[in-house]
């Protein structure tokens, strides 16, 4: 299962196919897998993903770095990117959408 | 954006990663980053430094834990740190001249992440060029 899960996971990532957001309806076109990660890690490689896709574009990023639910709404407002969704969903499972603006 | 200069002139390895946390901070913030290495901080800097010292602190636990997490690859290296941040922003890295000249160094060996190596009226500059100034 976890074989399937990582071929899975790099297949989506090289192909760049697009999946939709249960609840915002917005096409996720790339996937950070963040977890594991701490400070200021998941705000760098989010920084680095977000050049990746194209401007209108959605980014989400997964993490377990309780820092990110203040750091990533601090960094999208301060480069205007736009923050769509910013869940909890568990003890040190969050996640986040974010749609390039600029 | 904005500018910050950070000044830093300790080989503190705490120090070293505490400036390049901040720093990252700032690059992914889009404000650009100059860094004055003075001192001790440029014989961190050396192609050919002696091993990098563990973290210390006051108190035995934090240095025991962060040591650990630094041994578990919980932690990027602040040299690999500014390394990626110079690929993606606005950052300039700045040697003492004269701690440079004092160790016989030339830039050719300091690590090439170094841009120039210059005096305090660079620094003078800077200071006054930036929005913020960071002493570390």
């Amino acid at each position: 299962m976890e074989l399937f899960i990582k071929i899975h996971s790099n297949y989506e990532e090289t192909l760049n196919l697009t999946v939709k957001d249960e609840n915002t309806m917005s096409e996720i076109h790339k996937t950070l897998d963040a977890r594991g990660l701490s400070c200021p890690m998941p705000v760098l490689k989010s920084k680095k993903a977000l050049k990746e896709i194209n401007v209108g574009q959605v980014l989400e990023i997964l993490s377990t770095d309780p820092g990110s639910m203040a750091d990533i709404p601090a960094w999208t407002r301060t480069t205007g990117q736009e923050l769509l969704t910013s869940e909890e969903r568990g003890p040190k499972d969050f996640r986040y959408l974010v749609k390039r603006m600029k | 954006m904005g500018k910050l200069l950070m000044v830093c002139d300790s080989a503190a390895t705490d120090k070293l990663q505490t400036l390049a946390i901040i720093a990252s901070g700032m690059v992914t913030s889009d404000h650009e980053v100059v860094i004055f290495f003075m001192h001790d901080a440029v014989y961190a800097l050396k192609k050919d430094a002696p091993p990098e010292p563990e973290v210390t602190s006051i108190y035995p636990e934090v240095a025991e834990k962060v040591n650990q997490a630094r041994k578990a690859g919980n932690l990027l290296h602040w040299k690999g740190l500014l390394e990626d941040l110079k690929d993606l922003g606005d950052v300039e890295i700045v040697a003492c001249v004269q701690i440079t000249e004092i160790l016989g160094l030339e830039k050719e060996d300091l690590h090439p992440m170094v841009d120039k190596v210059a005096g305090v009226n660079t620094l003078a500059e800077q200071a006054m060029l930036a929005d913020r100034v960071m002493f570390l």
